[in-house]
Parts: structure tokens; sequence; C-alpha cells
């Protein structure tokens, strides 16, 4: 009796014009003997409790008893995945977009161990056996399948990979090459050999049947493991609710597109939306729906094609698969570059606060010390004015001290306020308008023309007509004041302080240059650092120490610089201020030299 | 240790605040035996200790150039018998990487301090023999 007569004689009634190699693979054949044994499951029942007990169980799978329950759990799972995947194959043939039970052993052989794949052999050697008809046939087929989930579970763990085997845009590229492309060629190369030497395909139809199962198990493998890996390892980013269902609405209107639109209709156009889709999944949504997407993307293509079987060529259904697994690996790529990109961002902003907290806390114990300089001298002339001997000129001296150094302490309490409010992004708050420079320079000329007088120094503004910006003037001239301050205080008498005012298309700048006592480059480093005064020893300290500081905050505030500049000591100073000029629709000044000195001499 | 009979000894005061400097001269100078000089900077100290045997030093810590510590520390390298003591804000113990109990100190005065406070340290670094 032949094997057709045999199979005529389970009386399983075939399609009369299916090929030889496609009876023995009939989607009748196959739900005759499976279909009651599939049914008999209630999936929906127990995926819940196998998910808690495989939680339970995932992280010490070490005692035999686990081990065992592992190889059977698999092994009924692996059948159930192969009895739905045979509903979706074209008809005659074994050929399936997918093949979910390939896919399913590999994560679990990630996850848990290789060893697994003897519950692949348990599960293939019965549904083998009984959709081939011969036992021999059906354990070789079986061999070859738990072999290439053992092999690629092996090489994925021994690459380092078992903790997220996806992780990164490098560990994508190795599952893709390891798992998806290699891996597969075991159980394709092994199964079509043994259907070739038992006679069951014929010798021209190897290379298509090799294909076409090769091609089924490399897109099970970038769509099925990644699904599973990504659930087990990876939490969504939070993302606005209306933002998902937005993008849950537009997954599933072009999945059942792609699933449900007759031939003829443009229902792959609609696949090529979910590129769009898996991009904005990457960067909004996280791998979860990624994976979704893609995995979504690929059971909505097989239902597509299932429908449409009979008119439906082995050309298309390989065009098919290779669009659906490049869009896997695009997905799986793009997702994890992103989130390494957001773990790297998270690091350094974490890095980021630390050394802001750092700095406010050296600023903090910064002030306390600087707080101690003026109170010790105010503690000490009050214990001397409770001395009652204590003479008429020497009591006048601790009161002048007294009030000094009270002033001293207020001024330090209103910078180290001005302080808190620059650092404090909320409370701080620019109003910049178009502004003319020109006119704010020559302001705070104005405001120093009579202590320049009483102190003979010579102040020159060097600037054109106007030079507008976008500033906030109040706090410009509070820098300015700053500057000519400092200018004044180490600039003898018959000496000058030039202001510059200049521009180009896109850049504002005030030059302040004194001819002072000036500084090294040491101290220079260290100017604009709270608390720092440059000063000969014996000299009185005046001011807090923080003007710099808070004037190069404001300055930053703005989007510009403030820099210092001395060729040595004895040589003056030069402060700029540079400032993006954005005025928006206003004329911008021209690139012009400095207009001839308007200068006010002592 | 143990007291001693009051001579005159040479209290050297390194501060650059004038203010301050000027009102500890102003006690240091009611005790009674005891010789004040005073200096702004750790360099102009210097110069005093090259020319004159100084007994006790005390000196602030943050200074312009060479600190008050860095002052201690050339005292202690030549092996010179002073004692000596340190003002600062600060109320750590490790100050520029340098722990104050490392510098055999008489005492440390924390600012800000009172004048009672400073006229225990200057009897403390002029009313004890040297060890």
């Amino acid at each position: 009796m032949t094997s057709d007569e045999q199979t005529a004689a389970q009386g399983v009634r075939l399609p009369p014009d299916t090929t030889r190699t496609s009876r023995l693979w009939s989607q009748q054949t196959l739900r005759h003997s499976m279909e009651p044994i599939a049914m008999s499951v209630s999936v929906s029942r127990i995926l819940p409790d196998l998910r808690d007990w495989a939680r339970r169980r995932m992280a010490g799978a070490s005692s035999w008893q686990s081990r065992v329950a592992w190889v059977l759990g698999l092994a009924v799972v692996y059948f159930l995945a192969e009895s739905l995947a045979s509903r979706f194959t074209m008809p005659g043939t074994f050929i399936a977009v997918i093949w979910p039970a390939s896919g399913i052993a590999v994560a679990v052989g990630i996850m848990v161990g290789p060893w697994t794949a003897l519950g692949v052999l348990l599960a293939d050697a019965l549904y083998s056996t009984a959709a081939l008809g011969d036992v021999s046939l059906g354990l070789t087929v079986a061999a070859g399948n738990a072999l290439q989930a053992f092999v690629i579970a092996w090489a994925i763990r021994r690459a380092g990979s078992a903790a997220h085997p996806l992780a990164t845009p490098l560990s994508v590229v190795r599952y893709t090459l390891l798992a998806a492309l290699a891996g597969t060629m075991t159980s394709s190369t092994i199964g079509v050999a043994a259907l070739a030497v038992t006679g069951t395909i014929q010798m021209q139809e190897l290379a298509a049947s090799w294909l076409a199962w090769y091609a089924s198990d490399v897109v099970s493998m970038l769509l099925i493991p990644p699904f599973i890996l990504v659930w087990r390892f990876e939490r969504p980013p939070r993302s606005p609710g209306a933002e998902r269902a937005a993008f849950l609405a537009i997954l599933a209107v072009v999945t059942m597109a792609v699933a449900i639109l007759p031939r003829g209709s443009p229902r792959f156009a609609f696949a090529i939306l979910s590129l769009p889709l898996i991009t904005w999944a990457a960067f909004r949504f996280g791998g979860r729906y990624v994976v979704g997407t893609t995995l979504g993307l690929g059971a909505a293509a097989a239902v597509g094609l299932a429908r449409g079987l009979n008119e439906v060529s082995v050309g298309s259904f390989l065009e098919v698969q290779m669009f659906v697994g490049a869009a896997a690996v695009t997905g799986l790529v793009v997702s994890a570059a992103v989130r390494r990109e957001r773990e790297r961002l998270k690091i350094a902003a974490e890095h980021g606060a630390g050394a802001v907290s750092e700095a406010r806390d050296r600023l903090l114990s910064s002030f306390a010390h600087e707080l101690n300089n003026p109170l010790t001298p105010i503690l000490l002339n009050l214990d001397l004015l409770a001395n009652p001997r204590l003479d008429d000129a020497r009591r006048a001296q601790a009161l002048r001290v007294i009030e000094r150094n009270a002033v001293r302490l207020s001024k330090l309490v209103a910078d180290l306020k001005e302080v808190s409010v620059l650092q404090s992004r909320r409370a701080f708050r620019l109003h910049p308008v178009p502004t003319d420079l020109v006119s704010v320079a020559s302001a705070a000329i104005d405001s120093y023309r009579a202590a320049a007088a009483n102190a003979g120094v010579r102040l020159v503004l060097e600037a054109p007509e106007s030079v507008e910006a976008r500033a906030d003037a109040d706090r410009i001239m509070q820098v300015l004041s700053n500057l000519l301050t400092n200018a004044f205080k180490y600039t003898p008498s018959g000496r000058s302080i030039v202001v510059k005012v200049a521009s180009s298309p896109t850049r504002a700048s005030i030059c302040v240059q004194d001819e002072g006592v000036g500084m090294t480059r040491a101290q220079i480093e260290k100017l604009f650092a709270p608390f720092v005064q440059v000063q000969e020893a014996g000299v009185q300290k005046e001011g807090t120490g923080l003007g710099l500081y808070i004037a190069r905050g404001i300055v930053e505030a703005h989007g510009g610089s403030l820099s210092c500049e001395s060729d040595g000591p004895g040589h003056g100073s030069r402060f700029t201020l540079d400032l993006p000029v954005d005025c928006g629709e206003r004329a911008l000044a021209a690139s012009v030299q400095p207009a001839p000195a308007r200068g006010t001499s002592a | 240790m143990t007291s001693i009979a009051p001579s005159r000894q040479l209290l050297l005061i390194v501060d650059d605040e004038p203010e301050i400097l000027d009102a500890l001269i102003h006690i240091a100078a009611k005790s009674p035996g005891t010789l004040v000089m005073h200096a702004s900077s750790a360099e102009s100290a210097e110069e005093v200790f090259a020319h004159h045997s100084v007994a006790a030093l005390l000196t602030d810590v943050r200074m312009p150039g060479r600190s008050g510590i860095e002052l201690v520390q050339s005292v202690r390298a030549r092996h010179a018998p002073v004692r000596c003591a340190l003002m600062t804000g600060y109320h750590e113990d490790v100050i520029d990487g340098v722990r104050l109990g490392s510098l055999d100190l008489v005492a440390v005065l924390r600012k800000p301090f009172r004048a009672h406070e400073a006229r225990d340290l200057i009897f403390k670094l002029t009313r004890v023999a040297p060890s």
C-alpha cells in the first residue's frame, strides 16, 4: 500500500489537485488529527496561571522537579503553537508567514536554559509523527527543531546576552545574526534533508522547501522571542494616555486593514504605515510597544495571506516575510538605541543634579564662612564698648567698625538672596525687550561721573549711535555697575576707564577696560567664583565677593558670556560682556567700528 | 604643662582683616609681659620670624597668598619652639586637606568669637611654658 493509499485509508479526503508534498502537510490532515487535542485545552484559562508559575520558577530552575516542569510546560505550549500556526499555512503546503513555536522555544531556552529544548523534542515528536505519518521521519524533524532551539539559546547565552539579549543596538545585531539568520538553518536543513532522503519531497522542490521553512523560522525569531524578552526585561516610559490611545487606534486600523482587506486592495500599502508607527513607538512608548507593533504586523500579514490563500504565490510570501523581518529588526535597533540614549541622559542628569547640589552645598558653606568675617569685628568691638574705661576716640572707632561691618553683612545677605534667585529657575525671570545698549552704558557711566571726578579717574565711552539687542535693561545696568565699581576700586588716580560698545549682525558686546592693578592668570581663573576678591594684603575688603558671580549669572541667563582678560599685574584688566542680538523684526546694527570717543574727563 | 612666671614674650598676630587685627592687638596689649607684633599676610609674618624670636603665633587661616596653615607648617618645619593657634571661620577639623590636629596647636579659635575668648586664647599662648 502506498503512503497515499494509507492516508486515504485513514478516511481523510484530500484535495484532488495537491502535490504529494502538500497532501502530507495539508491543513485538513492536521485539523482532523490535532483539533480535539488543541480544543480540549483552554488557553485563556491556563495562561495567567502559567505566567505566575513561570515567574516563580524562572529564577531558580535548578531542582530536577523544576526542570521537568519546564520541559513539560514548554512541550504543551509548543504543541499548541504548532497547532495554531497550521491554520494559517498556504493550502496544500506547510508554508506559513510565521512559525511561532520555534520562537517560543528559543525565548524559553534563553531565559531558563538550553536544556528546555527537550520539551521541543517531546512536543514536535508527537506533532510531526502525526502529521507525517512516519515515526522515524517525525522524530528526525523533531530532533532538528529541538537542536535548533538548543543551539540558538546556547549561543545567545554564551554571548553574555541572557540578561537582556536585546538591550543595545549591537546586541540586536548579534541576536539577528546568531538567532535569526544563522541558527534557523538548523531545523530547515535537517528537516528538508530528512524529507528528501525519505522521498517525501522531490529533489527539485528541495531549495524552495528549504527557503520557505527557513524564512518562516527567521520571521518567528525576529518577532516571538523579542516580544517575550522585551516584555520580560523592560518597563515602558511614561507617556500621555491620549497619545497612547491614538497610537493603539492607528495600529488597530493598520493591522485590521492588512488582515481583512481583499486581494487587489492596497492592504500591503497599509503595512508600510507600520514603519512610522514603529518609530513613534520606539521614541514614545518603549520596546514593549515596538515588539507589539511588529508582532501585530506579522500576525496581520499571516491572517491576510491565509485569507487569500489560493491567490498568493510563494514569492509573495517571501516578500511579506522580508518586509516583516526588516520592520522587526528596524524596530528593535531603534528601540534599543533610544533606550540607551535615554539611560545615558538620565545618568548625566543625575550626575548634573548631584554636581549642582554639591556646588550649592559648597556655596552655602562658603557663605557661612564669609558671614563670620564681618560678625567677628562686630562682636569684638561690642565687647570693647562694654569697657567703661574706653576712651572716646577708641569708642568712636569701635562704633564705626560696627556700623561698617553691619552694612557689609546686609549686603552679603542681599547678594546671597540674588544668588539664590539666579539659581532658582522658577524665581529668576528676565524681561528682555529691544534695548539700546549704548543708552544703558551711557546711563551707567553718568552715575559714576561724580565719583570719577573726585577720584581723578577719566571715564570714556566709545560707541556707535546705537546698538540694539534683546536684553533686560535693568539687569544689564546691574552688571555694568558691578564692572565699573570693580574698575574704580583698582584704578588709581590719573588713569582711565574706557567703556566700549560694539556689535556684529548676531552679537553685541560691552567692554570695560581699566588701567588699574591688573591680575595674574591664576587670579582670573578664580575671579568669577563666589566670595573671591582680588585684594592686596592689609587693604580693607569691600564688597561681598559675589558681584562678579552674580554678574556672570545674569549675562549667561541672557544667553551671553562675561569674560576677563589682563596682561598681568600693573597692566589693567578688560571685562567683556557678550550678548546675542536677537532683535526680531527690528533692524540690526551693522558691523561698525566704534564711533570717535565721547569722553568724560575728570 | 605648668604655668611659669610672666615674662616678656613676643606674640605675633597675623590677619588680613585690619579691623579684626586691630581689635586683637588692643586685647593682646593688655596682657602683661606680652610684646605684640602684627602682620597682614603669611609672607610678612615670615619676615618677622626672620628678625625676631617669636614665642607665640596667632594666625588667620584664609589670607591672600599663603594660608595660615601653611605658615604654621613652615614654623613646624623649622622646629622652632613656637606656640601656635589658628583663627578660622570654617568649622571643619580638616581644612585644605590638612587635619588641624596634626599641627600641634594650642587651640583653634572659631569665628565669630568674643573678646573674652580671644583673651583666654592669648593667655594660653603666652602663659604656658613651651614643650
